[in-house]
């Protein structure tokens, strides 16, 4: 059977998202940035933003020099996660096989809808349409018979709009576009490979034989070459349903006083306890991930010894995570902290690892603190810590 | 017992405690304070005696023992002597003490198997140990406890080093571990430790760093910490007294050539300059004979013949060398070979170089070429070993941008943000001068400083001038008659050779004498020249004999300012000078001047110290009258028409005018150049008024000659070095008149001078020589020079790697050309890598034989035969199958492509001057061509250009401003940008990028200069123009304001 697959785009969708509620933002060159800082990364750039040379991933102060007019607004994950479950609410109506590949991106395989919505394009059109009136954000939609072409469609269009390509043109509509299109060209050494053979399109590429493509993509030249054909058999995976708890935060500025960090990690650390107790959840596996102002990440994981959503039972690994993963000078600006793999609770108590009196009294302690969070919020209460 | 003193005995102790163990900034990563701060404050608290005991070395000892001497305080020298098992404080009793330091210092960095304890006990004898270790304690204590203490410090152990003492009987002293001399200094130390240590602040624990009481604390303090333990205190000043402390610093150690008695050494330096004179000048005029009776006499009565035997014997190994220094002004040196510049002929003053009062050792610096110095230095050693032989080391300390950068890291910055700021540093800027104007310098516009910038900049100050780590002086050596490591510790360079731990200075001071055997790349752009000449031409010049100074096509290259690669002469400034002193003189009339000695003033004349005479001496030269300022000045001053432009000159106005002996004249000199000078010549000041007196000089011409002489107080040269270093220019303009292709291809291969690859390939196209391609069959490793053409050698390739040009080069020699790629990749294949031939064929090295096949077509066989090869693996490689294989797309890349690939290649454009690139806009712009300058003279012009060189200077109100050498396809031009212009546009210079500049030309001794007020970037120009109203860019071009490109008034069509 022909696979019809749509691929939305939502561009910039942080900034389309905060245009929704501030339509002053609009027709204006925005950036979403952490703030309180000169260094801080631009996360997103609009695109009347990246027309004055502003890009993402730049300091916020090289972009003001550049673009003095333009509008910052801090990161608003609450919205942008609103935003996202509004798309995928929207998206799963049209069908159930349906991937958000990342914030404002999702791919849907409508293959076989067609008596229900009529023709794949129209599809595409009713779903940007419905996008535009149910969530005023603007969109773009591809739809092509797979995930790539449908993806390459949609990056296509300068603005909001539908794009199809008709089955069996997949080959001839990415003919003639660069070989930047194609997912897997790396840009050091796969790049500058195919511009030292002369090759600066698919269809050279298409042209060329296994053979020859081995000769640069290695074991990937297979692939590499459908691609360049137009064929991309990957399937749409529907959302990943793996539990995990997490926490992050982005930090205003470049911190690498440890006292400062810990501080930052253990927040989050009882902010996630605090979702694995509430949902009665007892993770086996915890993770860390940090990126430096100078965009290095480092990341980290373990497995806990012993099951438990407490607090104090959680700090000890991430802390020994943390100095794992934290071994640079630089300044560290964003902190994840995650925990997966879970046990449910079976109530039977650990034969060994009895609780301690004290560790009851903690327990109680933990509940009363939990409760008072429910009551006046989370900042209302603070653990202080005595060195 | 201690219970019977007296009361006054506790007082009198509280004065008597004496620092003896102190760390300054020589303790790397651990001392905070500088030896001139430690001296003060210990003078502020009264105390009469401080030990430096620095780690691991004696680094700082000469400036203490000065520092402290000054101040009034008695030097003690020690050291701390830590290795990773023991740990113990040294401090000197006597001289056979300190000779025992020095070698146990040295075996500490030296000796893989250094075991502390071992080596106290066979060197122990004139040192005074004291430590907390008990281990190394009892086994010193085996050999007795003479001069043996156990140390006591709060905060480290001392209740059980106390316990120690009573327990072994081994008298305890009382010490701070000083490594502060303030207490507010703790910050800063933990920002030095955490450099140290690659780590962060938060990450330092305890141990890592000193305490915050560990600073230079007053006797009384100290003595209120010890109320358990008086012993402890007295005992600091019982071995202080103890310690030597009348340094007798500065006797002179001379090598001894080839274990010569003295006597045989003159007789030996005697014969050898008598056969030199002879071999130079024929028959020895009497006034050669007084001359060389008049140096001999000298050389013998100060014991000097071993050291120019040592020296001529290296010059002897590698002839190409050129004496420079004062050296050049004698005729000893001329006749073995040392210097090439007739002193007699050129009238050079000896007493500069050598007299009977000077106390100081000589100083014959000889440059080799820069690629043979190695080879000199490896000869010294062989000759001398490593007993009686090491180099002399440089203190690198922390510069501005050093220290920035270093503290920024612990601070947690990225590289990208602290690099924005450290580029902006100038090479000589001092943050502790301008720490407070740095933000809102020009060149930091657009950067922030806020948290934690300011922080940063704090201690950054603070650390500038601390010494960060010890290398190598890039030519000075020490030979010494018999063990090195008797006088100063040495230490292990990287590269294998012994450093002496004293830079130049306290070398000089100490009464070592050095040597200094330095690179100079002009040297061996004439001796590869040469080669190329004999090579191509089978013609041979014999380089210590040449004498191309009446040679008219030579004299025509500095008549005419042509000087591009001309060693000493090539700089913007000097070309300019030249050109004015030619001015309004004919060829002819030129070559009757003495030009030589003119060319010897103008490269003297430009040096800060004389270059405000410059215009007079132009204007004296081209006719204006002068007199001297008293007729006795006239023999001083009448070779440079009255202006005072040798160093010499300045000793020989005091000598002539007042009557002061060679000594006392040359002492004047030196203290003149000196920055803390006032107080020094006050005592010179009344000698000068009294000597000028008694011969009957009028207290007006007093006043002016010596303001004269006291205006010649910055960075100058004597008249022997800069004759010397004529001589070589004179070789070199020679090559270039008669050999341009060769010459100019020798210039780039040993890497230029003044001006980048780019200046110079420039230049090539100018002389009307072709510059050809990089060929895999004709070039070589550097480029070569024949006829009219220069060949790019493959050093230009920057990504290609040097053993894989060598094999290729060798394979080439051995069995003839390459034919096909295919052939090169079979001969070679074994030894090169896929990125060199990539490399190679993106350069176009094969394109001459590439058989019709593109370079991508190359690159796909090369592709082809590495990949196979590597799939045989050890089976027969370089079986080629891409001849059954073509490649399907066979097609030439484009003209762009091909463009960044040859930038990509060389790093530089070679094929076209990069302003060709921007030829569209080039079109439109209306601008005055470089080589039609001098038409618009006292017009408002534009110009476009490529900057190929710049100084920046101080005007006169100490405002920067810049001196900037752009050219474009038709030449090259001097502008200037003035302080104002400097101010609003500093930012934007950089030799990546081409220019557009708007100024006025102006005329000055038939030198073309354009004053600049404006520019911007050609290559923004066309996205300029549109955006000319809008806001952003009004705010970000500097100087938009002042008339964009549409609203400036079009000058010139100049095409």
């Amino acid at each position: 059977m022909e696979r019809h697959i749509l691929h939305i785009h939502i561009p910039a969708f942080p900034i389309a998202v905060a245009r929704v509620s501030n339509p002053e933002l609009r027709d204006r060159p925005v950036a979403v940035v952490p703030p309180h800082s000169e260094r801080a990364l631009l996360l997103a750039v609009s695109a009347e933003a990246r027309r004055e040379g502003v890009f993402k991933g730049m300091p916020l102060g090289k972009a003001i020099a550049r673009c003095p007019d333009l509008i910052t607004l801090p990161p608003n994950p609450d919205l942008n996660k609103k935003a996202g479950r509004g798309l995928a609410t929207l998206a799963a109506r049209y069908t159930p096989l349906w991937e958000p590949s990342r914030p404002g991106h999702i791919y849907l395989d409508v293959t076989g809808t067609s008596r229900l919505w009529g023709k794949a394009k129209d599809t595409a059109a009713s779903i940007r349409a419905e996008i535009k009136s149910r969530l005023s954000l603007p969109g773009i939609v591809g739809a092509a018979s797979n995930k790539m072409v449908s993806s390459i469609a949609s990056r296509i269009i300068p603005t909001e709009g539908v794009l199809d390509v008709d089955p069996g043109k997949e080959c001839s509509f990415i003919a003639p576009l660069k070989v930047d299109f194609l997912p897997g060209i790396g840009r050091a050494r796969k790049k500058a490979l195919l511009e030292e053979l002369n090759i600066s399109v698919v269809r050279e590429i298409a042209a060329l034989g296994i053979d020859t493509l081995k000769l640069i993509f290695a074991h990937q030249a297979y692939v590499i070459h459908q691609r360049a054909l137009g064929i991309d058999p990957t399937p749409v995976y529907p959302p990943h349903r793996e539990p995990v708890v997490t926490e992050e935060l982005c930090l205003p500025e470049g911190e690498n006083e440890d006292q400062k960090l810990l501080g930052i990690l253990f927040k989050l650390v009882e902010r996630c306890a605090y979702r694995l107790r509430t949902r009665a959840l007892f993770p086996r596996k915890a993770g860390i991930l940090i990126r430096y102002c100078d965009h290095v990440e480092s990341r980290r994981q373990l497995k806990l010894e012993y099951l438990s959503f407490w607090d104090f039972d959680l700090y000890r690994p991430l802390q020994t995570l943390f100095f794992k993963a934290c071994t640079r000078r630089v300044g560290v600006c964003f902190i994840r902290v995650w925990f997966w793999d879970f046990s449910p609770s079976s109530g039977q108590l650990c034969l060994f690892h009895t609780p301690l009196s004290d560790q009851k009294r903690s327990y109680r302690i933990f509940q009363a603190l939990d409760r008072i969070r429910e009551k006046h919020g989370e900042e209302a209460i603070r653990y202080g810590r005595v060195t | 017992m201690e219970g019977s003193r007296d009361p006054f005995s506790r007082f009198k102790i509280m004065n008597e405690f004496v620092h003896l163990n102190v760390r300054s900034h020589y303790s790397r990563g651990w001392g905070v304070g500088t030896i001139e701060e430690l001296c003060r404050a210990a003078k502020r608290h009264n105390m009469d005696k401080l030990a430096l005991t620095d780690t691991n070395g004696l680094y700082g000892l000469i400036f203490f023992i000065h520092a402290a001497r000054e101040v009034g305080i008695k030097p003690i020298a020690g050291s701390e002597i830590e290795t990773n098992e023991h740990r113990a404080v040294l401090v000197v009793r006597n001289h056979e003490g300190y000779a025992n330091l020095c070698r146990i210092i040295s075996d500490r960095h030296c000796d893989r198997d250094f075991d502390l304890i071992r080596s106290l006990r066979q060197r122990r004898e004139g040192l005074i140990v004291f430590s907390d270790d008990f281990t190394l304690l009892k086994a010193l204590k085996k050999e007795g406890i003479e001069d043996l203490f156990v140390e006591m410090s709060p905060g480290y152990n001392m209740a059980k080093c106390y316990s120690f003492s009573r327990k072994s009987g081994i008298p305890p002293l009382s010490t701070n571990r000083v490594c502060l001399v303030r207490p507010d200094q703790f910050n800063l130390h933990r920002i030095l430790r955490a450099v140290a240590l690659n780590t962060k602040l938060s990450r330092l624990s305890p141990a890592d760093t000193c305490r915050e009481h560990n600073f230079l604390n007053a006797p009384r303090s100290m003595m209120d910490q010890f109320p358990h333990a008086p012993m402890a205190v007295r005992n600091t000043f019982e071995v202080a007294e103890k310690c030597l402390t009348n340094w007798n610093i500065g006797q002179l150690v001379f090598p001894r050539f080839e274990r010569m008695t003295d006597k045989e050494a003159y007789d030996a330096l005697y014969r050898a300059t008598m056969e030199g004179c002879r071999k130079r000048y024929g028959k020895l005029t009497p006034e050669v004979r007084k001359r060389i009776a008049h140096e001999m006499k000298i050389i013998r009565e100060k014991n000097f013949a071993h050291y120019f035997l040592v020296v001529a014997d290296l010059t002897r190994n590698s002839p190409r060398s050129c004496g420079r220094g004062s050296a050049a002004a004698s005729i000893v040196s001329y006749a073995l070979g040392i210097t090439h510049v007739d002193p007699v002929k050129h009238n050079l003053f000896f007493e500069r170089f050598l007299n009977p009062g000077r106390m100081d050792p000589p100083d014959i610096d000889v440059d080799f070429p820069w690629d043979e110095r190695d080879k000199v230095i490896d000869y010294v050693f062989a000759k001398y070993g490593n007993q009686r032989t090491a180099m002399v080391a440089n203190h690198n300390t922390y510069g501005a941008r050093a220290a920035i950068r270093e503290v920024a890291k612990v601070f947690g910055l990225p590289e990208a943000e602290i690099g924005r700021v450290t580029s902006r540093i100038g090479f000589d800027w001092q943050l502790q001068e301008m720490c407070k104007d740095l933000p809102n310098h020009p060149r930091m516009r657009g950067i922030q400083f806020k948290k934690p910038w300011d922080e940063i900049m704090r201690a950054a100050t603070f650390l500038e001038g601390h010494f960060a780590h010890l290398s190598t002086h890039c030519g000075g050596l020490v030979i010494v008659p018999d063990e090195i490591r008797r006088y100063c510790p040495v230490e292990v360079s990287p590269k294998g050779v012994q450093v002496l731990q004293w830079e130049k200075d306290s070398v000089e001071e100490s009464g070592l004498v050095k040597i200094d055997v330095l690179g100079n790349r002009s040297l061996a752009v004439i001796r590869d020249t040469l080669e190329l000449v004999k090579r191509n031409y089978g013609r041979h010049i014999d380089y210590t004999s040449w004498d191309p100074v009446n040679d008219p096509k030579t004299v025509e290259i500095f008549y005419r300012g042509d000087t591009f690669g001309v060693f000493y002469f090539e700089s913007p400034a000097t070309r300019q000078v030249l050109k004015k002193v030619t001015s309004g003189f004919s060829f002819e009339d030129y070559l009757k001047l003495d030009h030589f000695h003119l060319n010897v003033v103008v490269t003297s004349i430009i040096r800060p110290a004389s270059n405000k005479s410059i215009h007079t001496w132009l204007s004296r030269l081209h006719g204006q009258p002068w007199q001297p300022p008293h007729p006795l000045l006239g023999p001083v001053l009448e070779e440079t028409l009255g202006v005072m432009v040798f160093q010499e000159q300045l000793s020989r106005a005091a000598i002539f005018l007042a009557g002061f002996d060679p000594m006392e004249a040359d002492t004047l000199r030196k203290v003149v150049s000196k920055k803390h000078r006032e107080k020094k010549l006050r005592h010179f000041y009344a000698r000068f008024i009294q000597g000028a007196r008694e011969r009957g000089v009028s207290q007006e011409v007093i006043e002016e000659v010596w303001q004269m002489m006291m205006g010649f107080d910055g960075y100058s040269f004597c008249k022997p070095h800069s004759a010397s270093y004529t001589m070589v220019a004179y070789k070199s303009a020679y090559l270039r008149a008669h050999y341009p292709a060769e010459f100019m291809a020798s210039v780039i291969s040993n890497g230029g001078g003044y001006y980048s690859t780019l200046g110079y390939l420039s230049e090539v196209r100018r002389m009307g020589l072709k510059i050809l391609p990089p060929n895999i069959n004709e070039s070589e490793i550097h480029y070569i020079g024949c006829d009219r053409e220069v060949r790019v050698g493959f050093m230009q390739l920057k990504d290609l790697s040097r053993d894989g040009m060598e094999f290729m080069v060798y394979e080439r020699s051995r069995n003839g050309p390459f034919l096909s790629l295919e052939d090169f990749l079979l001969r070679t294949g074994r030894q090169l890598h896929f990125q060199d031939v990539r490399v190679l064929i993106k350069a176009g090295c094969f394109d001459s034989i590439a058989r019709g096949l593109s370079r991508a077509s190359l690159m796909y066989q090369a592709l082809r035969f590495f990949h196979d090869s590597a799939v045989q693996k050890g089976g027969q490689r370089g079986i080629l199958h891409s001849a059954t294989r073509p490649f399907p797309l066979n097609r030439p890349y484009s003209p762009d492509l091909m463009l960044r690939q040859e930038l990509d290649s060389f790093g530089i454009l070679i094929s076209l001057h990069p302003l060709e690139k921007y030829r569209d806009i080039l079109e439109e712009l209306h601008y005055v061509r470089a080589r039609d300058l001098a038409a618009y003279t006292g017009q408002r012009v534009t110009t476009v250009g490529w900057m190929v060189s710049s100084k920046t200077v101080q005007s006169k109100n100490g405002d920067p401003m810049k001196f900037v050498s752009f050219e474009d396809t038709t030449g090259l031009y001097e502008t200037v940008f003035f302080p104002k212009t400097y101010h609003c546009f500093c930012h934007m210079l950089s030799e990546a990028r081409p220019f557009i500049l708007k100024g006025k030309v102006e005329e000055d001794f038939g030198t073309i200069n354009l004053m600049v007020d404006w520019i911007g970037f050609l290559d923004q120009h066309k996205k300029q123009k549109p955006r000319n109203t809008s806001r952003s860019s009004g705010k970000h071009l500097p100087g938009a304001g002042m008339g964009g490109y549409r609203s400036f008034p079009k000058i010139s069509s100049g095409k």
